[in-house]
């Protein structure tokens, strides 16, 4: 059975229920998931998953400066550089995600592969659109 | 007592902490500040009499009952209660402690006769800050609370 780890912070609780939405989908697909939060997370316990599936809440000013927040940061460069991984991005946010996923990508650009899916969320749900978007990314590995 | 940065730096040094009245609501202000702290890794035990586990952590009725023992708690109780808690904390041998005060105003944790206890038993107290304030990259609205308490002179220095 292939695995997925899904890595959430979460300030208010709503990217923890993203994260655990998205841990029923890949159950639902045959994919053994694991929900973690950054504090929970052993990070050298992520050489040997299929898909990691990373998350923050949007921080920043309104419309701007959109980033994922110091405590997700300093996980991300705690990670160790690996190459297995299918990696995924995932946020919740107010009005807009900005430049959330790029900032996110960078802080992670050194050690692991390119993201290949960015999901976003207003309320914590998985959307028609973001259960589609799970499915190709799940799909071929 | 006048609560300074340094207390608070050694306070956030500390890494195994109890977070007294922690709802098993988990939108309750108490039971975000207890996920933060162990979001930040710290080994934050929940202290609630009224729960035996919360969010799948075993949680304790009284301070004293944390094994192994923690080096420092936040309240955020009512006044009311705090006086038991910091007579509960000085039994467990803890000696640094924080008494929640938000930006909402009121009294929050804080109660005079629970600060003048510390005060007598040799217990380093933050009475009256909001610990959000003062964590490392806070959002934006802890921030501006905190440049709020600077403006009016209230902030820690």
């Amino acid at each position: 059975m292939r695995r997925a780890v899904i890595v959430y912070r979460s300030r208010t609780g709503t990217t923890r229920r993203l994260a655990e939405e998205i841990g029923r989908f890949l159950a639902s697909r045959d994919i053994e998931p694991r929900v973690v939060s950054v504090g929970d997370c052993d990070v050298h316990a992520l050489r040997d998953v299929d898909f990691l599936l990373l998350g923050c809440w949007t921080s920043g000013l309104m419309i701007v400066r959109q980033h994922p927040d110091q405590p997700w940061v300093d996980f991300a460069r705690a990670i160790p550089a690996m190459t297995g991984p299918k990696v995924g991005l995932f946020t919740t946010y107010k009005l807009a995600t900005g430049s959330m996923f790029a900032r996110m990508a960078n802080h992670l650009a050194d050690r692991l592969p390119a993201p290949r899916l960015e999901l976003k969320s207003r309320s914590g749900g998985l959307t028609v659109a973001n259960r589609r978007a799970l499915e190709q990314f799940i799909a071929g590995a | 007592m006048v609560t300074t940065r340094r207390q608070i730096d050694e306070f956030w040094g500390l890494k195994r902490l109890a977070v007294v009245g922690v709802s098993r609501d988990p939108k309750h202000f108490s039971n975000t500040i207890w996920q933060e702290l162990r979001q930040r890794r710290y080994e934050a035990v929940p202290v609630n009499p009224n729960a035996t586990e919360i969010d799948g952590q075993r949680c304790y009725a009284r301070v004293q009952d944390i094994q192994p023992p923690v080096e420092g708690v936040v309240i955020m109780t009512p006044p009311q209660a705090t006086e038991q808690v910091v007579h509960d904390c000085v039994d467990a041998g803890v000696t640094n402690v924080w008494m929640h005060r938000g930006a909402g105003g009121g009294p929050g944790a804080v109660s005079a006769a629970a600060v003048a206890y510390c005060d007598a038993h040799d217990v380093n107290v933050v009475a009256g800050q909001c610990p959000y304030m003062f964590l490392p990259g806070t959002p934006f609205f802890h921030g501006l609370h905190g440049f709020v308490k600077k403006v009016t002179g209230s902030y820690p220095k």
